[in-house]
């Protein structure tokens, strides 16, 4: 199948790679096919939406962010990503890129949870997190001031 | 006593309940309330494990935080993905 994207130009991607989200996300419920671009050798990818060209998300592993992430999941979640015993499950979180893409915060509040055998996936919402909605993925550092003037550098060049 | 009252554009039906009354809602959702203590109010709710429920707060933050996420049209993906080429090196 081939699709249209703002930011990645035509995608060729086949049907197995479509990952469904039942009820959307928070936000935008009436897109519920997705595709993740993995970036080689990048801690990130990009979570696009199959039935809206100009809608992706940058998304990363938390546990890049947060090496013991971990989350609890409701019965109800459970249920709705129709996870097995045995079924291994992916966890997402979204980054928000603000102007200094260096502050750049991903959302380990609610991550996206994807079962990869069943190819379904919901943005788990939990009551009692002790995550951040917004947790800085490079925390500040002298070496971080430097590499921020190298990135509005590189901003005007792109 | 039942009324409808405007809040925010929308028609709100308002209805009186006591301590262990219930709301029916469609089918399968029934809204209990469990408990009042001066201005709390404990709610029970029991819905189809597909129904979502949340505190309105907590997921109205998350929507906004989506719809922040959410790429913007000009946006350089080469300066988001060099950021983590850095923090490899």
């Amino acid at each position: 199948m081939i699709i249209n994207t703002r930011h990645f130009g035509e995608l060729n991607i086949r049907s197995e790679s479509v990952i469904s989200f039942p009820s959307g996300i928070p936000g935008f419920p009436e897109l519920k096919r997705f595709v993740l671009i993995d970036i080689p050798n990048r801690e990130i990818g990009f979570l696009q939406a199959i039935d809206d060209p100009g809608i992706a998300f940058a998304v990363i592993d938390p546990i890049f962010v947060c090496p013991d992430y971990q989350i609890t999941l409701s019965e109800e979640d459970i249920y709705c990503l129709e996870k097995a015993a045995e079924d291994e499950l992916q966890y997402l979180s979204i980054i928000t890129i603000p102007s200094k893409v260096q502050e750049m915060t991903a959302n380990l509040m609610a991550p996206i949870v994807i079962n990869p055998k069943k190819m379904l996936a919901r943005q788990v919402i939990q009551t009692n997190s002790k995550y951040q909605i917004r947790h800085r993925i490079f925390p500040d550092s002298p070496e971080n001031d430097r590499s921020e003037k190298k990135e509005t550098a590189l901003r005007k060049i792109g | 006593l039942i009324y409808f009252l405007i809040q925010g554009g929308a028609i709100v039906l308002v209805l009186t309940r006591k301590r262990n009354e219930s709301i029916i809602i469609g089918d399968d959702v029934r809204v209990t309330v469990v408990d009042i203590r001066g201005d709390q109010v404990k709610i029970g709710i029991e819905a189809p494990r597909s129904v979502s429920i949340h505190r309105e707060e907590i997921y109205r933050q998350i929507l906004l935080e989506n719809k922040e996420a959410a790429l913007e049209e000009n946006v350089a993906l080469e300066t988001i993905t060099e950021a983590f080429k850095k923090e490899e090196a």
